[in-house]
């Protein structure tokens, strides 16, 4: 019998890893899901129901650190309070974004010198967050029904810590005018990992179809086991056109703290010390 | 004075003291609602040239001045005090004198739950949304006697108390404010030459028949558009002069006031957003059937409709169109009294309140034109500013500002302001108050 046995117990070992790397494999994975279907898994894995973060904003010698609260409202689009400590001149300044399902997404600013709430037109919106490669649209975050997608190649991640991973590149070109506008981007090139769906590194073109950034996310890690919420720890952004990197680093992030929706309202963004 | 260089002295210390590089950084963030105390604020040097003949090239005012700031917070509590302390090399009111000077600028306490914030202290409430210019901004004073290249720090503020209630827990997009005066807050005017009959004496340091202040607005903000309904009744924080017989005095007081104002703000289209602010202002002796009729700015009507349009992720401007109309008006020429040196001197008190408060004719229509233009990293700001009026001829008030900063905590500016146009209209008779400016600012 034990001569017998061995050999069964072997093929069924190599039954099930076989399976298993079928079943479980990312690259397998990700090759038999569309475009869409990626991106929707990416979605499901970086969006979180409810985000506050202690964040670094680092533009060459120019620091700035903000409080980020987060949270995900009933169709699936963020509300976001961002509010800085500093430097000194904008403490206190606070950017409330609203992001609503016609990709017009509303942007508020608080002065707190002013004591006044200033409306951020859908246009300027494009524009610098804060004085860094990011723009507004970067901080808000990208909703999956807000572009339409296409695969364009497989290639290995282009990061030291995804290197023996291979990505898939996909294209994303913003679904309407409002969202083209919003963003100031015509169409971004995307590295999606295959383990995670997390994004690795994205290309950005501008409204004239050349490229104006890079972004490269690092950093990353699983902070909820049970419903796969990854998150990227740091994301460098280049732009291309003024050869200026803003490094987004978070230094804190808490997914489980309740936040009230009263916190996402003008009030609320006015209301500081 | 030396009790005021004492409060200059330590609130520069205060300062200095917690400027140190290596101070720790702040709470993290999942300590936001563990009390926390923080000391900031902001010091600046600046220097203000008179341009316009005789006075050319000289001092207009020379200044050092510090606003440290201590806040406090906790889960439902917060208290912050801001002070300011000056130290004039020159100033408008002692040219060539080193003075200081020293106050609160805001100070509370807040509580706030459930949507329900009560806010108590020395209350800077600014109200209104257009640029600059703001009809509904009623609860605040302005001390144009201090130059200073931001128009902010000009504001003063007065002992009151604010509730602010937001209904569903503070879910709702409506929004209800009130707040009380104990005295209303008093504005310093940048006064033009003021043609005071011979023989009078003017004072305008006095400030009577201020009352407490009652103002309440109603909010409905939403996300793409909002709007305010207002109503105050306490006392204008801008003064009007009278002739007091008895006395042989003209005397500044800060008369009685009940308004009734409204704004608005939207998005409108990708790049552009509309901001209309309205207010009917009623002075308690403005009505035709008052003995000052004709003498005094009579009721009135304020409007601003203004547009902000943004070129790109530097270049915007933005746009407004003035409009202020008196639906009783007399001219000073109909201004009379039987004895006619005192008709003399009605005419000259109704002239100079026409050129201090701005109404020269029944409808004064105006406009604001703002260029402003913000380097991509934030670096390099420029603007240049245009406030014009037609009424009774032009008068307008051009402000060019550059702004450099070469690190986050440092900022060099510098600027003017021109006024120019009719010489018997407000901002034409200032035109000898024209500066050139210069200021280094650090926030600490």
């Amino acid at each position: 019998m034990k001569v017998t046995l061995k050999p069964i117990f072997s093929w069924i070992i190599f039954g099930i890893s076989m399976a298993s790397l079928l079943v479980f494999n990312p690259s397998t994975q990700a090759q038999d899901l569309s475009a869409l279907e990626i991106m929707q898994k990416n979605e499901a894995a970086r969006k979180f129901d409810s985000m506050v973060t202690r964040t670094k904003l680092t533009t060459g010698a120019k620091t700035k650190e903000f409080s980020l609260w987060r949270k995900k409202q009933a169709n699936g689009y963020n509300r976001t309070l961002t509010r800085f400590h500093s430097p000194a001149e904008v403490r206190n300044e606070g950017i409330l974004i609203l992001e609503n399902e016609s990709g017009r997404n509303e942007v508020l600013i608080y002065l707190p010198t002013f004591k006044k709430i200033r409306r951020v037109e859908t246009q300027q919106q494009s524009g610098s967050f804060m004085g860094s490669a990011f723009s507004y649209s970067d901080i808000a975050t990208p909703h999956v029904n807000d572009y339409t997608y296409a695969k364009l190649k497989k290639e290995p991640c282009p990061s030291a810590e995804t290197a023996k991973l291979i990505c898939e590149v996909i294209e994303a070109t913003p679904a309407n005018e409002d969202i083209r506008d919003r963003t100031g981007y015509s169409k971004s090139h995307l590295w999606v990992r295959p383990d995670n769906f997390m994004l690795v590194q994205a290309h950005y073109f501008g409204l004239d179809g050349t490229q104006i950034k890079i972004l490269k996310s690092t950093k990353t890690s699983l902070l909820d086991a049970a419903k796969k919420k990854w998150h990227s720890h740091h994301i460098e952004m280049q732009n291309l056109k003024t050869q200026e990197t803003t490094v987004l680093e978070f230094l804190k992030v808490d997914i489980k703290q309740e936040i009230s929706d009263s916190t996402f309202t003008q009030q609320n963004l006015q209301k500081v010390n | 004075m030396f009790k005021r260089w004492m409060i200059v002295s330590a609130l520069w210390i205060a300062g200095v003291a917690v400027a140190d590089p290596i101070a720790p950084p702040p709470a993290e963030s999942s300590d936001e609602d563990a009390p926390r105390v923080e000391l900031h604020g902001r010091a600046l040097t600046s220097a203000f040239a008179w341009i316009q003949h005789p006075r050319a090239g000289r001092m207009a005012q020379k200044n050092f001045s510090v606003w440290p700031e201590l806040s406090w917070s906790d889960q439902n509590w917060g208290a912050k005090v801001i002070a300011y302390g000056h130290v004039f090399g020159d100033s408008l009111e002692n040219p060539s004198q080193l003075t200081s000077d020293a106050g609160l600028w805001d100070a509370w306490v807040r509580w706030s739950q459930n949507g329900l914030e009560v806010q108590a202290g020395w209350l800077l409430v600014p109200w209104g949304k257009s640029d600059g210019v703001n009809p509904t901004d009623v609860l605040t004073a302005k001390d144009f006697q201090f130059l200073s290249l931001d128009d902010e720090l000009r504001r003063r503020g007065d002992w009151g108390l604010r509730t602010s209630w937001t209904p569903q827990g503070g879910n709702s997009p409506w929004n209800w404010e009130t707040v009380i005066q104990l005295r209303a807050p008093q504005s310093q005017l940048l006064l033009p030459n003021l043609n005071v009959p011979t023989g009078l004496t003017l004072r305008t340091d006095v400030a009577e028949r201020s009352r407490p202040t009652f103002a309440t607005r109603l909010q409905y903000l939403e996300s793409d558009w909002d709007a305010s309904l207002s109503f105050y009744r306490g006392t204008s924080t801008l003064p009007q002069f009278e002739y007091q017989a008895a006395l042989s005095r003209v005397q500044a007081f800060y008369v009685g006031l009940t308004s009734v104002g409204a704004d608005f703000s939207s998005s409108l289209g990708n790049s552009q957003v509309l901001r209309i602010e309205t207010a009917f202002l009623f002075p308690d002796n403005g009505s035709s059937n008052d003995l000052a009729f004709g003498r005094v700015q009579p009721h009135h009507w304020d409007t601003v409709i203004g547009l902000e349009h943004a070129f790109d992720d530097s270049w915007r401007v933005q746009v407004q169109a003035l409009v202020r109309h008196h639906w009783n008006f007399r001219p000073v020429s109909e201004v009379r009294d039987p004895n006619p040196v005192v008709t003399q001197i009605q005419q000259a008190i109704a002239r100079s309140n026409a050129l201090v408060l701005n109404f020269p004719e029944a409808t004064n229509p105006g406009g604001s034109v703002r260029f402003s233009y913000d380097s991509i990293d934030r670096t390099w700001n420029a603007s240049v500013s245009v406030l014009g009026y037609l009424a009774a001829g032009s008068q307008f008030l051009v402000r060019p500002r550059l702004a450099y900063a070469p690190a986050d905590s440092w900022k060099l500016t510098c600027g003017a302001d021109f006024y120019g146009g009719n010489e018997n209209l407000t901002l034409g008779a200032l035109r000898g108050l024209s500066t050139i400016s210069a200021e280094a600012a650090w926030f600490f």
